[in-house]
């Protein structure tokens, strides 16, 4: 009996179910199989042809098996891509992910500026919100009636304690505690009794403050004109310095950017932007601090977070900062993922 | 500080720009707040004249004029009541912009008639609210004369934002004094005829202590009637509004000269004037007919009557110049600055007066301002003057500082030699008494060091000129920084975070076991103490967004919360409202529950390296609710709040959706080791076996997870609870909960044997600790 090997392949490819497959192995290599049967014969054939025919009929029974497992996986397959199709889902259909939240514009703020400076070696300290009037004023060269106090309009409790009234305090507590030289920033919340469109009650600060032996006006000017360009992202952003006047500061600097009035860009146009106060630190303040102002010198500059962030971030009204409306937040926050910086 | 151009040429001989020196103001460092220029608003604006008015021939309301506009004669279209043949208008030719609205005129054709221009109402031209009717100028001025010169206000008025030291600056020749030392032209001299006096004045004054010179003089037969239109044209421009011709003079010179006087009607005054400290609780009638009860301290100046003024402050109504005046007493004094802050402060006065006496005054001011006085009154008001009364000498402080080059140049990091420094001081009034120190002119209050010597240098050599130069290298000091990680962590759990105040209602405060210091002076009774916890502030928040009808949302804050003693620390604050989810096709909504906040909590817990187990649970506070809130403590020390609010709280923010909330205090957080073991990965098979007991309904997981725990610490990795039940099919007091175990042997793959007698150990620990029964399953 001759086994016809092409035909046989070719009627294993046509089968279309793993039942008809089965059939076909089961009539040729089942137990009462076609090559089962060829098989069982051999017993009777001599050695030599027991040996020929054996080997052609080993061959051809591993052939076909070989072939009927390929056809299985074939049609196995089929099968599986039958079914997963027959899974089918309408993946239009929406999911609803949690929502991610985000960060504050003020803390966010806050931490981009941080991390400016600690990258120029400054150190971030925090102080009280409740500050003694010796440490909001007295120390820092504004004795009682002086006249800069009416610019600051202060919350009072009883026994001499104050709501600060800015972020300067830390300079004193800083020299107070620590030696120069120093390099310190004081971010925080400060008060002032006075609330309209343009003023909050309580809005936010950064004091920078630097005590070294050779510390000059020129260091001031160039830490200042390249933080105001590094925060703005523009690498000749104007930054004009004009004398002003603070107690705790001689000589006194108010700083301004440029910027166009009409569009509200910052770097453009011809106007300018008021938009901190800075200064080398004066003597007395430094002796307040047990600083010897002979040996030591340096400066000090101040910022509103609020303002930095209304500007960068174009948030119209201040007082929208504190109301928590999720809609503010959700579209003025900054998502953990990406921060001002990026 | 404000004052006009024109005026400001008074005392100032340049040919600079108002460009020129608003730019040299402010690099002086006196901050240009407003520049009103009335002739560039008004650009392009003129005089015109109504030369025909007839009517419309297709509108009743509306006129068709012919109007001379000084170049042409133009027809214009117009609806106002009020226009009439012969009439002077503000005209608005075609090109030119309507401030008010920006509106750019063009011509027009108005029912089928051709319109060249606008007529303008007052409101048009942004100086009034009447939009009916046009302006009637009524004018002498020609046609085609700028609008802003023919209504008289083609002086710019400047206003500058002075430095509280810069009290020279507080008069129009203190700020030309400026100006012509930074070299933008020169000071005009001062130009006085004193007058000797033809008399004895029949007033004679007597100082004190805080009042060390007071000067005065009695002019008599003065006409005390409206001052003429140059003064009352700077008055008004400067917002002062003119009274009469003696109150008037006193005001402009103090605005002019910086030396505020004051005059007094001498038929109101009996006896000697003489100035003294107010008797405590003495009745005071001011000139803004307010009535104010002083204080000792307070320097008046009286007469054998009473009080006249509250001196260097406020003039007295009873003593006041009015048209009647004939005789007129003039004041000129120098006061305490210190004890006029101190009053001004106290009475909540602010003058034009106070003003400048706190700031202080040029001493030298007393003789040439009461001469200049003299000199204006008699000319505007006529009338003979006294000779000079006088009590008390100039108080003569003059400040001598030194400066020396190696401070300039270590100060600044410029390099500006002596000799450039000395040329530049000597321009602002300062003597050289020797080389390099220099003698403060006698209106500078301000110069008391080194380095305010080097500000003056530096001022009028422009910052500009100083290098700008890096700081030198420190490395970098960044650290880690714990509360930018929460906030991370909580924006990328959903939270967003808030920033709220730190003031809340008494009310709030109280029903939150606030003690938290009150304000004095807080900007209303919502805002008057400071919080001890920030929930009010984000249920205020939560409630906004829920009368919006957002129905979940999750809110956080970091921030101070403050004591009874004043002192405060950092609390962190989460609050979520409404759902933990909304249904949706694959699963029901529901809404959020203790175990949610938990959640959070223990995640931010776990982030700082702190495990549940370490800490000691306890009762949170009385605005959660009782049964479904806690607290976690560390050796006693509170550590954390968590649960649902209690439906009190809500209701008092009149929230209906439930709220769940935690509070961390992260200043009570010990430090964290943050030394890293060494990594060990453990080859062998990691083995999990399942439990359920029943226990009493009292025994907490926590107590269940505890026994379970400490059967073998080092081969129990981690007990995961994941069913509780209590109900029918159980004996009544009874709960069951089942957990899985997670056991990681470190040593050896753990047997059957093994396993079955860890198991046996758990079975029985529960049982004898906790008398746990395993449920067979």
């Amino acid at each position: 009996m001759v086994i016809d090997l092409n035909t046989w392949e070719s009627k294993f490819t046509k089968t279309q179910t793993k039942e008809e497959l089965e059939e076909i192995r089961i009539y040729l290599l089942g137990k009462n199989g076609l090559i089962t049967r060829q098989l069982k014969t051999l017993g009777s054939l001599t050695v030599e042809e027991r040996k020929r025919k054996g080997q052609t009929l080993n061959h051809l029974r591993d052939h076909l098996q070989h072939l009927i497992e390929q056809q299985k996986e074939v049609l196995e397959k089929k099968e599986q891509d039958n079914r997963l199709i027959e899974e089918k889902v309408d993946i239009a259909l929406p999911v609803y992910p949690q929502k991610i939240g985000g960060i504050h514009p003020i803390s966010s703020v806050i931490e981009e500026i941080c991390f400016y400076f600690e990258n120029l070696g400054f150190f971030v300290k925090e102080g009280p919100d409740i500050e003694d009037e010796e440490y909001n004023f007295e120390a820092l060269n504004i004795p009682p009636h002086h006249p800069a106090r009416q610019s600051h309009d202060t919350f009072f409790f009883s026994d001499k304690k104050l709501l600060r009234t800015h972020t300067s305090p830390v300079q004193i507590r800083t020299m107070r505690s620590q030696k120069p030289p120093l390099r310190i920033l004081a971010p925080g919340r400060v008060y002032r009794c006075d609330h309209d469109a343009t003023h909050s009650p309580m809005f936010h600060q950064i004091e920078g403050f630097v005590v070294e032996k050779e510390i000059h006006m020129g260091h001031l000017k160039a830490t200042i004109i390249n933080f105001c360009r590094s925060f703005f992202k523009l690498s000749d952003l104007r930054v004009r310095f004009r004398p002003s006047f603070f107690p705790f500061t001689e000589p006194s600097a108010e700083v301004d950017i440029a910027w166009d009035k009409a569009t509200g860009k910052i770097g453009k146009g011809f106007d300018f932007l008021e938009v901190l106060g800075c200064g080398m630190v004066h003597p007395q303040v430094l002796r307040n601090g047990g600083i010897d102002s002979s040996e030591y010198q340096g400066f000090a500059f101040g910022l509103g977070i609020e303002r930095f962030a209304m500007l960068k971030l174009a948030i119209p009204d201040i007082r929208s900062f504190y109301e928590g409306d999720i809609r503010w937040l959700k579209h003025f926050n900054i998502s953990p993922f990406s921060s001002l910086k990026g | 500080m404000k004052f006009t151009l024109s005026w400001l040429f008074d005392h100032l001989e340049t040919s600079s720009s108002l460009k020129d020196i608003i730019t040299k103001l402010t690099e002086l460092g006196h901050e240009v707040k407003r520049v009103d220029d009335s002739s560039v608003i008004f650009q392009g604006f003129v005089v015109g004249q109504v030369l025909k008015v007839e009517l419309h021939p297709q509108a009743d309301r509306l006129k068709l004029c012919q109007v001379d506009s000084g170049k042409n004669t133009l027809q214009v279209v117009c609806g106002a009541p009020n226009v009439y043949q012969g009439m002077k208008i503000a005209f608005a030719p075609v090109g030119v912009t309507i401030p008010q609205t920006g509106q750019v005129i063009k011509k027009s054709v108005i029912r089928n008639v051709e319109s060249q221009g606008m007529m303008c109402s007052v409101k048009e031209l942004g100086l009034g609210d009447d939009h009916e009717n046009i302006l009637d100028l009524q004018t002498e001025k020609e046609s085609g004369t700028s609008l802003a010169q023919a209504l008289e206000i083609d002086d710019p008025v400047i206003e500058l934002a002075l430095t509280p030291n810069r009290a020279d600056c507080f008069s129009v020749r203190g700020i030309a004094r400026d100006l012509a030392a930074s070299g933008l032209g020169t000071l005009k001299p001062l130009l006085i005829s004193p007058l000797k006096g033809d008399f004895i004045s029949p007033i004679q004054v007597k100082n004190m202590e805080d009042c060390p010179v007071f000067y005065g003089r009695l002019i008599k037969n003065v006409k005390n009637s409206l001052s003429p239109i140059w003064l009352q044209k700077r008055l008004k421009a400067i917002g002062l509004r003119p009274l009469s011709a003696l109150v008037d003079i006193t005001n402009y010179l103090t605005y002019d000269l910086g030396h505020p006087l004051h005059v007094f009607d001498v038929s109101k005054i009996k006896g000697d004037i003489y100035v003294r400290s107010a008797k405590q609780g003495e009745q005071f009638k001011a000139l803004n007919e307010k009535t104010y009860e002083l204080k000792e301290k307070d320097i008046v100046i009286a007469d054998e009557k009473g009080i006249l003024a509250l001196g260097g402050i406020l003039g007295g109504i009873e003593s006041a110049c009015d048209e009647s005046t004939t005789d007129v007493f003039i004041e000129c004094a120098f006061f305490n600055s210190i004890q006029i802050a101190k009053t001004g402060q106290s009475h909540q006065i602010l003058s034009d007066a106070r003003t400048r006496f706190e700031r202080g005054i040029d001493p030298e001011s007393i003789v040439y301002g009461l001469h200049k006085t003299t000199e204006i009154i008699v000319q505007i008001c006529g009338g003979e003057a006294s000779e000079i009364v006088q009590a008390g000498t100039l108080p003569l402080k003059r400040t001598i500082v030194s400066l020396t080059e190696n401070k300039l140049k270590r100060l600044t990091g410029a390099a500006i030699s002596l000799a450039e420094a000395t040329g530049i001081l000597k321009r602002l009034g300062f003597e050289e008494k020797e080389e390099g120190a220099f003698i403060s002119p006698s209106f500078r209050y301000d110069i008391h060091i080194e380095e305010d010597l080097i500000e003056e240098v530096l001022r009028l050599k422009g910052y500009h000129t100083i290098p700008n130069i890096p700081l030198p290298f420190v490395p970098s000091s960044k650290a880690k920084d714990v509360k930018s990680a929460l906030r991370q962590l909580l924006a990328a759990r959903g939270f967003y975070e808030t920033v709220t105040w730190s003031f809340i209602s008494e009310k709030e405060s109280q029903l939150f076991e606030g003690k938290g210091p009150k304000l004095s002076n807080p900007i209303s009774q919502d805002h008057s103490t400071m919080r001890s916890c920030l929930f009010p502030s984000l249920l205020k928040s939560i409630k906004r967004n829920e009368t919006r009808s957002v129905n979940q949302g999750a809110f956080f804050e970091i921030s101070p919360f403050y004591k009874s003693d004043f002192s405060q620390e950092n609390v962190l604050s989460g609050l979520k409202y409404g759902y933990f989810s909304l249904k949706d096709w694959q699963q029901k909504g529901r809404l959020l529950n203790v175990f949610d906040i938990k959640t959070d909590l223990i995640m931010v817990l776990n982030h700082l390296g702190f495990q549940e187990e370490s800490f000691q649970i306890d009762l949170a506070l009385s605005y959660y609710h009782p049964g479904r809130s806690g607290a976690f403590k560390l050796k006693d020390k509170l550590i954390a709040f968590f649960g649902e609010l209690h439906p009190c709280t809500l209701n008092h923010f009149d929230i209906m959706n439930p709220v769940v909330g935690f509070e961390l205090f992260l200043d009570c957080l010990p430090a964290i080791k943050s030394k890293k073991k060494s990594l060990e990965l453990s080859p062998y098979q990691v083995v999990e076996r399942d439990f359920a007991f029943l226990l009493e309904k009292n025994i907490t997981a926590r107590q269940l997870l505890n026994v379970v725990r400490k059967v073998d610490k080092k081969l129990i990795t981690e007990i995961r609870i994941f069913d509780v039940y209590q109900g029918d099919k159980l004996p009544l007091g009874k709960k069951s909960i089942a957990f899985q175990v997670k056991l990681e042997p470190k040593l050896s793959t753990l047997t059957e044997a093994d396993i079955q007698s860890l198991s046996q150990k758990i079975i029985e620990s529960v049982q004898k600790e906790i008398k746990g029964e395993l449920r067979s399953t």
